[in-house]
């Protein structure tokens, strides 16, 4: 695909250009040295930070925000579907590919059509991955730590300059219209951003080395359902059901539909549930297919890395290790798909 | 603006009568603003306004367009709100969403339709369907257990079910009651030494998923195989168009490939009964 060159002065100007009326959110660092999306004016467009790795935040929830009015009812007219046209800037692949995820399950056979408004009027401007963090395993299961499609533009930087990879028809169109702030790179730039590359995805698996995990994972999660690490002491022990993980997981989707009156009518939300929490599966009469926090704490690694391959073709976890930041029991799930795998490695000899 | 159909949008529809079926059940005659065609074991999402959306299958025949009833248990936070509902009042309908039951597979057969309390409300959509069609199935054999005479759902239509050719009826209650002469003991009990072909028959079963596993587990007994046995799943449903994830069992996603699933698909499945 395309690669160009620009400075990074020059590509402010470039996106405050694109951005026009719409929203930008970009990733910034704070004092401590931690990656965050920002909602970002135009007057600060210096702010935006391309190194490090993936921020703390999921970018999940620019198209499928935590909690959003469906529908309004009784109503006289239909209603239309509206978005904001927004720019992200700074998402990495673990977030891209979760987002490839995020689009089968909601424009697969029946649309949903207010994710699908949200995507049409997004301009997604990924990075590579500069500096991992130790939660990061993105080669663990598969994927690298910069992206090759699935982008409108994905940008590497290098000292000061910043290369332009051109991924989608809509990218093509942006730096064709806005030619000027971009320029044919130096083989050498190119060079450095396939070291870079080697370079990062060694680091990554570097990090993770200890823990012996390797995709696939379908079969270990559905032959040890009733494996014993899951319990007594073992896996599901310290979880409390805060629900951190699913909240920060870049495809963790589920939702509860709610409804509230609001003067002489009812308004439905679409709001985030957890399949942690007992009240996920209630039914009538108070009856639970899954009363117990161990048979929840083992769906959602079938959820994940069993049911989903069958589904959509791919496991839901791209490696973000957000759970593993945001868990308060230290769980980690490298650490769990380890142990099962070791489990499965015992019980097959 | 994309102006695409809403699927979380309801279609207003009108209380036209409630029927008082037993102390807790109703059965809500609804007429929706526009006709709603729907297969035998699809499902509706009721809306009480303000309160909240449940699922619940049809009760009434797929070939009765205008009208639309749905047989409620009082057991929870939407159904206390609908069972306080009166005639003329407007509610809300989503779907319909699901499979259906599969009837054609059922041509040629022995069908053997199991129920317990409100679970005979689905299953009477189902009852309609092959009553229209009778020639096309080898016989009907309904098995229905409640726990006590009064909660004996749809009474008043058994007499007129199983005085049809090819259709016989048998119920049963929990507990022994005064003035109950016939059989007592759980479903389970009207599927022992069951005369049927087994070699070519089908069973649908519906009722609490408690009821459902011990159906299960007797029809098996009794020689039934897994791919004979059809089992319409409880799960509490959210968006119905298989994307909340709240009705997963296994990969599957009773919304979309449900409610009703061959148990040969399901029965490996971790906590498929709970």
């Amino acid at each position: 695909m395309k690669v160009l060159v620009s400075s990074a002065e020059r590509f402010e100007l470039f996106l405050e250009r694109i951005v026009g009326d719409g929203v930008l959110y970009a990733n910034v660092e704070d004092e401590e040295g931690r990656v965050h999306f920002e909602k970002l004016p135009s007057d600060q467009l210096t702010r935006i930070f391309l190194g490090k790795a993936r921020a703390l935040e999921t970018s999940k929830a620019f198209f499928f925000p935590p909690r959003s009015k469906v529908a309004e009812f009784p109503s006289a007219s239909p209603e239309e579907m509206a978005a904001p046209q927004i720019v992200v800037v700074g998402m990495r692949a673990c977030g891209l590919k979760a987002l490839q995820i995020l689009d089968q399950v909601f424009t697969d056979d029946i649309v949903d059509p207010f994710y699908q408004v949200r995507r049409e009027n997004s301009t997604i401007i990924t990075c590579d991955c500069v500096e991992p963090w130790d939660s990061c395993f993105c080669t663990e299961v598969g994927y690298k730590p910069y992206p090759e499609s699935g982008f409108d533009l994905n940008l590497c930087p290098l000292n000061g300059q910043i290369l332009v990879e051109v991924g989608s028809e809509k990218g093509e169109v942006l730096v064709r219209d806005h030619a000027d702030f971009f320029a044919e790179p130096e083989q050498a730039l190119l060079d450095q951003r396939e070291a870079n590359r080697k370079t990062v995805f060694q680091r990554v698996r570097e990090i993770n080395a200890h823990f012996h995990i390797a995709a696939p994972f379908q079969k270990t999660i559905s032959r040890q359902l009733a494996s014993p690490v899951w319990a007594k002491n073992g896996l599901a022990y310290s979880c409390v059901e805060c629900g951190a993980c699913t909240h920060v997981c870049p495809t963790c989707r589920c939702f509860l539909l709610v409804d509230q009156k609001v003067r002489d009518h009812t308004e439905r939300s679409m709001v985030w549930d957890v399949c942690f929490y007992p009240g996920y599966w209630r039914m009538a009469g108070n009856l639970s297919p899954k009363p117990v926090l161990l048979n929840r704490f083992r769906n959602r690694f079938s959820c994940k890395f069993d049911y989903f391959v069958d589904n959509y073709q791919a496991i839901a976890c791209t490696g973000c290790g957000r759970c593993i930041q945001a868990c308060m029991g230290n769980i980690d799930i490298r650490q769990c798909l380890s142990e099962l795998q070791a489990a499965e490695k015992t019980s097959k000899k | 603006m994309a102006k695409v159909k809403n699927p979380y949008f309801p279609v207003e529809a009108e209380i036209l009568e409630i029927i008082e079926e037993t102390p807790t059940i109703k059965t809500f005659v609804l007429r929706p603003q526009e006709p709603i065609v729907f297969k035998a074991g699809q499902f509706m999402e009721l809306s009480v306004p303000g309160v909240g959306e449940a699922p619940f299958t049809p009760s009434s025949s797929p070939h009765q367009r205008e009208k639309m009833d749905i047989t409620v248990l009082r057991t929870g936070t939407v159904t206390d709100a609908l069972h306080e509902m009166q005639t003329g009042q407007k509610l809300g309908l989503r779907g319909p969403y699901g499979k259906g039951y599969p009837v054609d597979k059922l041509h040629g057969k022995e069908v053997l339709v199991v129920g317990g309390g409100v679970g005979l409300a689905p299953l009477r959509s189902l009852i309609y369907t092959l009553l229209e069609d009778l020639k096309k199935f080898k016989r009907v054999a309904i098995k229905y257990g409640a726990r006590t005479p009064q909660e004996l759902c749809f009474h008043r239509e058994f007499k007129d079910w199983s005085s049809r050719k090819g259709v016989d009826m048998e119920v049963t209650i929990d507990v022994p009651a005064p003035g109950w002469d016939g059989r007592v003991g759980l479903v389970t009990v009207l599927l022992e030494n069951l005369d049927i072909d087994l070699k070519n028959s089908a069973a649908i079963s519906c009722g609490p998923e408690v009821m459902l596993k011990f159906v299960t587990l007797k029809l098996l007994e009794e020689g039934f195989r897994p791919e004979q046995i059809y089992l319409s799943m409880n799960r509490n449903m959210s968006c119905g168009v298989g994307k909340c994830g709240h009705c997963i069992v296994g990969r599957y996603f009773l919304c979309k490939d449900g409610p009703d699933m061959n148990y040969a698909d399901v029965m490996d499945v971790p906590d498929l009964f709970g």
